[in-house]
């Protein structure tokens, strides 16, 4: 009888946990680089993201080869010459929502946020803080932020050749709709 | 005389530079579903090999044929993914998922799962989670 009391015990204690978690798979992150010479723009719609709404852990997982830009040609510098995507294939932010008792899953609508973390590119890691939107919902969660990037921060090396062509700060909009974790 | 020949050659070469960097610059995408496959192999071994051997960087920037038994179909905003369920992680199912080309989608609608599916796509890597493939087409064999 004790043996089963304590593996219900177990199960009652993993749903709840399995039930504050939020995730998908496809994710969006999009980056907008604006100069007087050329807009770049990049999409990325394969992005791994999870959110655990009982602490507050928000992360990111991002395969740089999924970036598609509208020329091919940079696309192919993007994943050669800067990102180096064959020797950093992965991008990855991990980091919490400073403001997690602030949401409330019984409660919908949007929910201003503050993330705090670190983030992972071209194999250099650095702090990073946003705020955001949890645009709370039936069994999902919408999330949106916005960051700033320089590339020079990350080690990425812009040849003298474009440098006029890439803004020394990128835009990087990241918008997920976040689903249930039913387990 | 002498001059004038130098002067056509550099318009020649400063024309034939600009047009190749016009053709360089605004050259298209591939057309995915016409590349060969550079590698064929099963949607489980493909998981495998990345998850297990550590072999994602052998798959990744290459285009891959391989078979598998669909679970699931996933749209998302008219862009279907094939999901092959390998085992459940912390965050779901894993596996291979592959995203399609929107040209496919018509034969995507009455695709039933569970039955062998086989397709090429763009490996873009592994993620810890799932192998992911990208600009799927089915091959009908």
């Amino acid at each position: 009888m004790k043996k089963y009391s304590l593996i219900l015990l177990v199960l009652i204690m993993g749903t709840s946990v399995f039930a504050q978690k939020f995730v998908t798979k496809s994710g969006h992150i999009r980056f907008y680089s604006e100069t007087p010479m050329e807009t770049i723009e990049a999409n990325n719609k394969q992005v791994n993201s999870a959110y655990d709404h009982e602490n507050g852990a928000f992360v990111f997982k991002v395969l740089m080869k999924s970036f598609e830009f509208e020329k091919a040609l940079m696309q192919e510098h993007f994943n050669e010459n800067y990102v180096e995507s064959d020797d950093f294939p992965n991008s990855f932010f991990k980091g919490k929502i400073v403001n997690n008792e602030d949401i409330d899953l019984n409660k919908m609508g949007e929910v201003p946020v503050k993330v705090i973390g670190q983030l992972t590119l071209h194999g250099m890691t650095m702090d990073v803080e946003a705020d955001g939107i949890m645009d709370i919902q039936e069994n999902m969660i919408s999330a949106s932020s916005k960051i700033i990037i320089e590339p020079k921060e990350y080690d990425i090396k812009i040849p003298g050749a474009v440098v006029k062509n890439i803004a020394e700060e990128i835009e990087v909009f990241i918008n997920v709709d976040l689903k249930k974790l039913s387990k | 005389m002498l001059k004038k020949i130098i002067l056509s050659l550099l318009v020649i070469g400063i024309l034939g530079g600009g047009y190749a960097y016009f053709f360089m610059y605004n050259k298209s995408h591939p057309d995915y579903e016409d590349l060969d496959a550079d590698i064929t192999i099963s949607a489980q071994d493909l998981y495998l090999q990345c998850k297990e051997n550590g072999k994602a960087a052998e798959y990744t920037g290459k285009i891959i044929e391989t078979l598998g038994t669909p679970q699931e179909i996933e749209d998302n905003d008219g862009i279907k993914t094939l999901v092959f369920v390998f085992e459940e992680g912390m965050f779901g199912a894993e596996g291979v998922r592959a995203t399609f080309l929107p040209s496919n989608n018509n034969e995507l609608s009455s695709l039933s799962m569970n039955t062998q599916v086989r397709l090429k796509a763009f490996c873009t890597g592994y993620n810890e989670t799932d192998v992911v493939l990208e600009k799927a087409s089915l091959i009908r064999k």
